[in-house]
């Protein structure tokens, strides 16, 4: 029982922008999900590999500065073999581009990926099927809050955690690679390989999340969304996989498509140029075991077609998803 | 500021809803003055309907709706910026503390964040939900949900509040409570304020008008005082046990009555000579008069007459 009571009050203040409206949507479901400690810690692993990654940068910079001590050469060469040290050393302009590219590559189209896929499992399905469970769609579409803004916002959340873990460690990663640049024209150099990692983890994300919520928004029991996510991104791989081995249907330049994870990879692979910055280095064959899928047939192109149209049908799905309970 | 008396609250005008053919508003058309309006009707006679066909929930066929003087369909946003929803259905936000879900709710209807749970401490306040309010919204008991759900539609401070069962599941004790904050919104801030529901005591207790719906269509829209009020001046006669005698006494006397039930009759005239020949008859035939009271009508009376009606 308060001591005193102002009672009720009108307000009189300004209103925020009908543009902003998916904001504190967004903002909230954030503030929910940190509240897992499932997802603290898949965040907080995600920052992992980065030391590994740091290191070879820290070896990679080494290598293309003059004054740096003779001996880190024998552990450089020992790790990216001597005759990339000795192009590193010769033309470092061209061949550090292309080195960092492939490495930032290798970066964010293994282990991030996975833990992206794993943090869309954790976040994602409660999104939309709590409110349709909760019915709390009737109290967001009482309010000037239209379907879009609602997708938009619910979709923000995913895509914000998403990139935390993909794009947030390899920005970091650029970052500190610059850092350990022995000169500013580094950062000239490798400028396009930082928007390549924000394309790249666009490529990731965007897919990534409205699929989810187009499984969320299809049931009103998160874990059925979770099982089927876990399904998607396991079966598909498995299909691939198989298809692959089947001599009639190798390289068939098709089959990827059925794999959500080589579909990602395939686009941003695409993106870094792998492939060209492995002919620039003369590696030819050296890294197919290193960088999945980058020699088969798979086309970014095609991929990044495929992936724009399952987005478009995604958001589809959950827009008519949205809309179906208020109406009844 | 209180919407100006002269500006009607809600103008509907021949909406009609289908739900796969089957009609559940049928060319409702009433206009609304400021104040509290109670909106009663039998389930499934188009309440809960026309409520989301007003705020835009659900596009309905033909006709036309303005809300505070804007077109439902139009500027759906501006209405629903204007108005407060109170659903019928227990809908919360899940996995928020009643402080967040009423900020949230203020800032999804425009208010900037800080101004949001500025809003929300005060009206829940207002709505009596105390040190709850740092409790999750899930283990509130169903009385705090109703008044967490008033905050919820009052927080953004609208012109006009629709409430859906506002006092379903409450104790008597809350539902008076509850009851007396709804009147307080219209009558200390001039907010207007629809009330769907079945408890017609609820609406008798606060509403000014009341619009009566069934099958969808519209049965009666009138102030309570003027429904209330018979056509002409007459008592309502309650007798101790069903007795013909005492009717067939009246018509002896040529007094114009009708039956109610079986034991209770109106008796017209003036009250005070109405009342002495209900005395006069009972002296005369032996049949104990239980009570003599008010010739008003009740409103389940206008209520079960108006859905009798429609059947």
């Amino acid at each position: 029982m308060p001591l005193f009571q102002i009672g009720y009050r009108r307000y009189e203040g300004e209103r925020t922008s009908h543009l902003m409206r998916w904001w504190p949507i967004t903002r909230t479901g954030l503030t929910i999900a940190w509240r897992s400690k499932l997802l603290r810690r898949l965040v907080y692993v995600s920052f992992l590999p980065f030391l590994y990654f740091g290191w070879v940068f820290f070896l990679i910079g080494r290598a293309t500065d003059p004054s740096a001590d003779p001996e880190i050469n024998l552990i450089i060469a020992d790790l990216l073999g001597p005759q990339l040290l000795d192009q590193l050393q010769n033309d470092p302009a061209v061949i550090r581009s292309a080195v960092w590219a492939i490495v930032f590559a290798m970066f964010g189209t293994h282990i991030q990926l996975l833990l992206g896929a794993l943090v869309a499992a954790t976040v994602g399905p409660p999104l939309i099927a709590n409110d349709m469970r909760s019915r709390s769609f009737l109290i967001y579409f009482g309010r000037p809050v239209s379907r879009l803004d609602y997708v938009i916002g619910k979709a923000g959340v995913l895509a914000a955690l998403l990139a935390a873990v993909t794009l947030m460690p390899s920005l970091l990663l650029y970052v500190f690679s610059i850092l350990f640049s022995p000169s500013i024209d580094t950062l000239v150099q490798t400028a396009p390989i930082a928007g390549t990692m924000v394309l790249a983890s666009l490529g990731a994300v965007l897919p990534g999340a409205l699929i989810v919520l187009a499984l969320s928004s299809l049931t009103r029991q998160p874990r059925f969304a979770t099982a089927a996510w876990i399904a998607l991104c396991t079966f598909g791989p498995l299909m691939h996989t198989i298809l692959q081995e089947t001599r009639e249907l190798k390289d068939n330049g098709w089959s990827f498509l059925l794999s959500l994870p080589h579909s990602i990879r395939a686009l941003q692979l695409g993106l870094y140029d792998v492939a060209g910055r492995v002919e620039v280095l003369g590696l030819q064959g050296d890294m197919d075991g290193l960088v999945e899928g980058l020699t088969s047939s798979n086309s970014p192109g095609r991929a990044a077609a495929w992936l724009a149209t399952v987005s478009v049908l995604a958001l589809l799905l959950v827009l008519r998803r949205v809309e179906a309970p208020t109406r009844i | 500021m209180p919407t100006p008396a002269a500006t009607p609250v809600l103008e509907v005008q021949g909406i009609t809803k289908d739900y796969r053919g089957q009609r559940a508003l049928d060319g409702v058309s009433f206009v609304l003055e400021p104040g509290v309006v109670g909106l009663l009707g039998p389930n499934g006679a188009g309440k809960s309907t026309l409520i989301k066909a007003l705020i835009g929930l659900v596009r309905f066929g033909t006709g036309e709706a303005r809300v505070l003087g804007l077109d439902s369909r139009k500027d759906f946003r501006r209405v629903r910026e204007l108005v407060g929803y109170m659903p019928e259905d227990d809908c919360i936000f899940p996995g928020l503390k009643g402080i967040e879900a009423v900020a949230y709710a203020g800032e999804l209807s425009g208010l900037p964040r800080l101004a949001a749970l500025r809003r929300a401490h005060e009206v829940l306040d207002y709505v009596g939900l105390g040190e709850e309010r740092y409790r999750e919204v899930q283990t509130y008991s169903t009385g705090m949900r109703q008044k967490q759900r008033l905050a919820q539609a009052v927080v953004h401070d609208p012109s006009l509040v629709f409430l859906d069962e506002p006092t379903s599941g409450l104790d008597p004790i809350g539902r008076r409570r509850m009851l007396k904050l709804v009147r307080a919104l219209f009558d200390r801030t001039g907010i207007s304020v629809v009330l769907s529901t079945h408890i017609l005591h609820d609406v008798e207790e606060i509403c000014d008008s009341v619009v009566i719906l069934g099958h969808g269509k519209l049965l009666v829209h009138d102030t309570i005082e003027a429904l209330r009020k018979p056509a002409d001046a007459s008592v309502v006669v309650g007798l101790e046990r069903p007795d013909d005698a005492f009717g067939q006494a009246l018509d002896r006397r040529g007094a114009r009555w009708e039956a109610l039930h079986a034991d209770e009759l109106r008796l017209f005239g003036e009250p005070e000579a109405a009342a002495s020949l209900a005395l006069e008859t009972s002296r005369e035939t032996g049949v104990l008069v239980r009570s003599i009271g008010s010739g008003r009508n009740t409103l389940e009376q206008i209520f079960l007459e108006a859905v009798k009606r429609d059947v």
